[in-house]
């Protein structure tokens, strides 16, 4: 039982912090806006060296567990969930298609109960300006698609280019074993717990801050007894969803998943209430762009409809576990 | 990061999962049943001692301690995993066991040399059970300690103690409590000392021992000391001003995440009771209703594990010196309730049934509820967090 980090391990999440601080903390709005990344921006990811942490199969001579790497992924979404999103897929979506023995084009993932049955258009996904998607079922079906993709205004993830994807044609057609699905089905989770954890974590310290400077009724709003056991859950809530995805990560550093679908639903539920929270607190403030909460509390939401959500997940763990879907 | 149980901890959790088995469980649904704790006399207790076994911190001061092999010490979190285990038992039957317990710890941090062995000595003699007390809440100041009115007042050699004491764990068998009052009302905190007043004492008598809606088989008592007189050698760290309280806050860092571990023990029992009685149950044409359960089970399990993450991470923490106090507050804040859950989860599961005393998930959901409020209820792990977060200062008053 040991909760420590090994220096390597904090200098990789100090490097993700300084890229995110460098990178992405002032152009926040203007990714949002324009519903995709500056070009320098994906070119400092890698420069920095933070792409390989979204390999699938990691480097055995790097020696990064999972943990490590998830808590990069939420370091980065701390700052900007959807920028952060979007620079892991672009990286990791790629190889996870050349894993499966598609070509490595698509950036976008898309999770489906049956690949044959599934409805054209996809009303909105994250597509990293891509226009090809990787398509996964539950059976282990995996096709790639072509698509024309129509950006779309979106309640969030704007950075990662929502958009509306009609089937051109499908590329390559194939079936995982279940081994791999089981893995990349895993990942795939894992990373969306791990932006929620970091988005939960922004708004959460964003929050703190602002509530010990704001006064009203005399005193700050941290010295008010109903605003401090709000904040105080919400540090509770974000510690919680944190050590649980890291208790995930560590389960698969030795090939088990069976933590995975409780860490992804609990960083969803504790990011739609601590976001939330964020806003609350702030007040009208808080609704107001000129804050970064709201943008949270949208992304937060989000992020966690994408891939089927929770419930596509509980259905996929209760079909691979053998029983009826 | 490693989330691995210490293997050398093996040994003892087994012992103490093979006792939970064979008599915890059993004899805490007796004690329920009754309404009420076993009696000190009754032959478990010796049992407990003949295996080897103990209550709560046992050993040297977790101060002095540290392993052979140069690494930090495992105290807490050797504490913390027995804790777990055998609140998954029975935690009512686990708070009864004889030992130090939490009137050991105190007197463990703020103990000199001397008492540690008069007072602690004892316990290493197996030939019969003995326990300690912490007697902090009064009728009127539970978790605000500060309004704490038992009175010491220097006579000579001595304290004369006035004052009462309730809902005591093992109060009535201790043979001392560590007694919390002041010695200046008007001086608010700094006033403040711990007292070890043995049992027998002339002046020192139990009033009653408390009906409870749950953890029958710990003894919870009431205790009133009335013109007392206690030699000031039984005074605990009797120089600081101020001190003892501090000490009363030291000691809560090293309970809470063991309380927090409790709760998830029981969480733990609660769903593994409901799991299988919804595997016996809910097959066939129930199906939809098995899908319900089953997510929600899935749900829960995943709480008990962060649950335990929490009691681990104050317990690591604590064990390497590093302050602890927000994650043991975190711990104690989130995982009674998360039990809670699981365990009122657990009822739903069994339905009609539920209401029944005759199932072990409804004396769990009763059983746990306490975890919310000893060492602290919830509402006071947050003022805790906000003060170190945020410098909340609301409550704070000499």
């Amino acid at each position: 039982m040991d909760f420590a980090l090994s220096q390597d391990e904090q200098m990789i999440l100090e490097s993700a912090s300084e890229f995110a601080n460098r990178f992405l903390r002032d152009s926040v709005r203007d990714h949002e806006r324009e519903g995709s990344l500056e070009p320098g921006v994906w070119s400092g990811f890698e420069a920095a060296g933070l792409g390989m942490l979204a390999e699938p199969v990691a480097d055995p001579e790097m020696e990064l567990g999972w943990p490590i790497r998830c808590l990069a992924l939420a370091r980065l979404a701390a700052v900007d969930g959807p920028s952060a999103f979007a620079l892991w897929m672009g990286d990791w979506v790629p190889r996870v298609s050349a894993l499966l023995g598609g070509d490595g084009r698509p950036k976008a993932f898309q999770l489906v109960r049956e690949i044959d049955t599934m409805q054209w258009p996809l009303p909105c996904l994250p597509m990293m300006g891509g226009e090809s998607v990787l398509v996964v079922d539950m059976s282990g079906c995996w096709g790639v698609a072509r698509v024309e993709a129509t950006q779309v205004r979106a309640l969030g993830m704007a950075a990662a280019g929502p958009a509306r994807c009609e089937l051109v044609e499908w590329e390559a057609r194939g079936q995982a074993e279940p081994d791999l699905l089981a893995s990349i089905l895993a990942q795939a989770r894992i990373w969306v717990a791990s932006v929620l954890v970091g988005m939960s974590r922004g708004s959460m310290e964003y929050t703190h801050g602002y509530i010990q400077e704001r006064v009203a009724f005399g005193k700050a709003l941290a010295q008010h007894q109903g605003v401090a056991f709000m904040a105080a859950d919400m540090s509770i809530r974000c510690e919680g969803a944190e050590m649980l995805l890291c208790r995930a990560g560590w389960g698969m550093d030795s090939g088990d998943d069976t933590v995975v679908m409780g860490s992804y639903a609990e960083a969803v539920e504790a990011a739609l209430w601590v976001t939330d929270t964020g806003v609350q607190l702030l007040g009208g403030h808080g609704y107001m762009k000129e804050h970064p909460v709201e943008k949270w509390m949208r992304d937060a939401r989000a992020i966690s409809l994408i891939w089927g959500g929770v419930d596509l997940a509980l259905e996929t763990e209760r079909f691979l576990a053998g029983g009826a879907a | 990061m490693n989330f691995e149980i210490d293997p050398s901890f093996g040994k003892l959790r087994d012992m103490i999962g093979f006792l939970g088995r064979e008599r915890l469980r059993p004899l805490g649904l007796e004690a329920d049943a009754l309404g009420g704790p076993l009696p000190p006399e009754h032959p478990f207790f010796q049992e407990v001692l003949d295996m080897g076994l103990t209550g709560g911190f046992m050993g040297k001061s977790p101060k002095e301690r540290t392993d052979d092999d140069g690494r930090a010490r495992r105290t807490i979190r050797r504490a913390v995993v027995m804790a777990e285990e055998a609140a998954y038992w029975d935690r009512g039957m686990a708070t009864s066991l004889p030992g130090p317990g939490l009137g050991g710890a105190p007197v463990m941090i703020m103990g000199t040399p001397d008492q540690k062995e008069r007072l602690l000595g004892p316990f290493k003699d197996r030939s019969q059970p003995r326990w300690s007390a912490f007697g902090m809440t009064e009728p009127g100041a539970g978790s605000d300690v500060a309004r704490i009115r038992t009175r010491f007042q220097e006579d000579g050699d001595d304290f004369v103690v006035n004052g009462e004491k309730v809902f005591i764990s093992n109060g009535a068998r201790a043979s001392f409590v560590v007694c919390w009052g002041t010695v200046d009302p008007t001086a608010g905190r700094k006033g403040h000392r711990a007292l070890v007043v043995e049992a027998g004492t002339p002046g020192f008598e139990v009033a009653k021992i408390e009906k409870k809606m749950g953890l029958c088989a710990s003894e919870t008592a009431s205790l009133v000391f009335q013109d007392c007189r206690v030699p000031k050698a039984n005074l605990l760290q009797a120089d600081t001003d101020g001190g003892s309280f501090k000490g009363a806050m030291k000691t809560f860092d090293m309970t809470r995440p063991m309380v927090a571990a409790m709760a998830v023990g029981i969480a733990q029992a609660a769903l593994d009771e409901a799991t299988r009685f919804a595997d016996e149950n809910f097959t066939g044409p129930s199906a939809w209703r098995r899908t319900r359960v089953e997510d929600r089970l899935s749900r829960c399990r995943g709480k008990v594990e962060m649950g335990r993450l929490y009691a681990w991470k104050a317990a690591w923490l604590g064990d390497h010196k590093k302050p602890n106090a927000v994650a043991a507050s975190m711990a104690k804040a989130a995982c009674a309730p998360i039990a809670l859950e699981v365990a009122s989860l657990g009822m739903e599961i069994l339905g009609e049934a539920g209401g029944a005393c005759d199932h072990l998930i409804e004396k769990l959901y009763r059983d746990v509820k306490a975890l919310d409020i000893v060492e602290g209820t919830g509402q006071i792990q947050r003022i805790v967090i906000a003060r170190r977060l945020l410098g909340y200062e609301g409550e704070r008053h000499e």
